[in-house]
């Protein structure tokens, strides 16, 4: 059996995964296995965060530029300064999960075309995700990696 | 008959000059700077808010120019003469651009506000990662920075009772929907504003497209309540129109918000063909006059409520003018 998740490699198992109240079975292979291991770890990693949050740790912590908290940007949905948004890094994410949906921004920048070839890409990205078209996938994002990497 | 329904297209975009707080800063300089690289394109006027009366603020803001915001924060508006291109300085974010142009044209708004962020963008550097993309003092609009609007005309879904439903439906999309005019739930004149809510994962061509692709819906709905509305009761529905047509230019002192519901029957009407009016624009730019900053300004200072009421219906007899009763 082919894996489900890639399409690609031989299947050795299976998840079962709950959507809807559904329960389903998808056959997969060893590597699609651990990345959907490492996902379900990412997203209960997020929620750990998020309960720190409301348990105050890590509430209090505060931009050593601006000196707003933590628990300051999650009441208030507003930072301090540009740097809020490294100093706080990860632990923004499940905030702006829960705002937008989204943790990447993808879209165009301030250098002008490239940021437009990569706001194109990622556009691209997306869509080939979601027709499951993984092989399309990784091509696109070998492009996106030579793009960034040639910004630096 | 898209005019009648979607009445002008907005799009926004917020940016911040790299390496400054987002609050308690002094943006006057920014102000400066904008205004000297903005002017070498077009032409434009710079409005520093602390050099204003209330009432011309308040007039730019009838006029969809400038946001409260920017008066609560004493900041700047440069506006382009043509006034479809406004760039705010010290609102929430330092610098916000917009473009308002007429009906359903949110691409063409996006093309000319690139246009203005390239020539700001060559005289600051933004704060931007290629993470969070362009930082905002709110997260809500972190990413790309904008927000994609138009603005509707929605009797007839407000009059059949079917607004609601179709606002929690396009809730569920992402957007936002809004009373323009008018303070709380009930907008006044049934104009509406529906807007992309997420900024962020998304890129600036697809919130163009789904924004619109939404309001291509609305416009669907509200033809058939439209349509419905009719079915239901037609004499009924032409005797209200032709009666608010006939108070409107005959009044000698009318209330902001009877006006407002007076004026969506008027243009109703122009739609069922029982009104003729030869400049949609002109009609809206006619409504936008009647606001209360705006009337206070043309006599030249602060009246009372009375006064105003009277000095509107007094300008409703211009109405005349661009909306005349067709036959049978
Ligand atoms: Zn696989
Ligand atoms: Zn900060």
């Amino acid at each position: 059996m082919i894996c489900q998740r890639c399409n690609k490699k031989e299947a050795t198992g299976y998840m079962e995964t709950t959507i809807n109240g559904i329960k389903k079975r998808v056959y997969v292979c060893p590597e699609c296995f651990k990345q959907a291991q490492l996902e379900m770890y990412s997203s209960y990693d997020d929620m750990g965060l998020f309960s720190g949050l409301m348990g105050v740790p890590g509430a209090k912590a505060k931009c050593s530029k601006c000196g707003t908290t933590l628990r300051e940007i999650s009441d208030t949905c507003f930072v301090g300064c540009q740097y809020c948004y490294s100093e706080f890094g990860d632990r923004l994410k499940p905030l702006l999960r829960n705002l937008q949906s989204a943790q990447m921004h993808i879209g165009s920048g301030p250098d002008g075309e490239k940021s437009d070839e990569i706001a194109e890409l990622n556009g691209r990205l997306r869509k080939a995700v979601e027709a499951e078209d993984y092989e399309q996938a990784l091509k696109i994002q070998e492009m996106l990696k030579k793009l960034k990497g040639e910004e630096k | 008959m898209n005019e009648n329904i979607i009445l002008s297209s907005r799009v926004r975009l917020a940016r911040n000059v790299d390496g400054l707080p987002f609050k308690r800063v002094n943006t006057s300089t920014i102000a400066t700077k904008a205004m000297s690289a903005l002017r070498t394109t077009d032409s434009y006027t710079m409005y520093p808010m602390t050099a204003l009366r209330p009432i011309e603020q308040l007039r730019l803001v009838e006029k969809h120019l400038i946001s409260k915001e920017l008066i609560d924060c004493g900041g700047s508006a440069i506006i382009r003469s043509d006034n479809k291109v406004s760039v705010m300085i010290g609102e929430e974010d330092h610098i916000r651009e917009q473009c308002i142009l007429e009906g359903l044209n949110l691409h063409d708004a996006y093309a000319e506000l690139r246009h203005i962020d390239k020539v700001l963008g060559g005289e600051f550097k933004f704060a931007f990662s290629s993470t969070y993309g362009y930082l905002t003092s709110c997260l809500t609009n972190v990413g790309t920075g904008m927000r994609a609007s138009v603005m509707m005309f929605l009797p007839a879904l407000s009059l059949t009772g079917s607004l609601n439903k179709c606002i929690s439906g396009v809730t569920r999309l992402n957007m936002a929907v809004r009373g323009v005019y008018g303070e709380g739930s009930e907008a006044e004149g049934y104009v509406y504003q529906i807007s992309n809510q997420k900024t962020l994962g998304i890129s600036e061509s697809d919130i163009v497209a789904s924004v619109e692709n939404v309001a291509n819906h609305i416009v669907e709905s509200e033809i058939k309540a439209r349509a419905a509305l009719m079915q239901t009761d037609p004499d009924g529905l032409k005797d209200k129109i032709l009666r608010s047509y006939g108070i409107l230019c005959n009044c000698h002192a009318i209330s902001k918000s009877e006006f407002m519901k007076l004026i969506a029957f008027v243009k109703l009407g122009v739609y069922y063909k029982m009104l003729e009016c030869a400049d949609m624009a002109a009609l809206e730019s006619f409504i936008a006059e009647i606001q209360p900053a705006s009337l206070c300004l043309d006599t030249g200072g602060m009246t009372s409520g009375g006064e105003r009421d009277k000095l509107r219906a007094e300008k409703c007899y211009k109405l005349r003018q661009i909306i005349t009763r067709t036959g049978g």
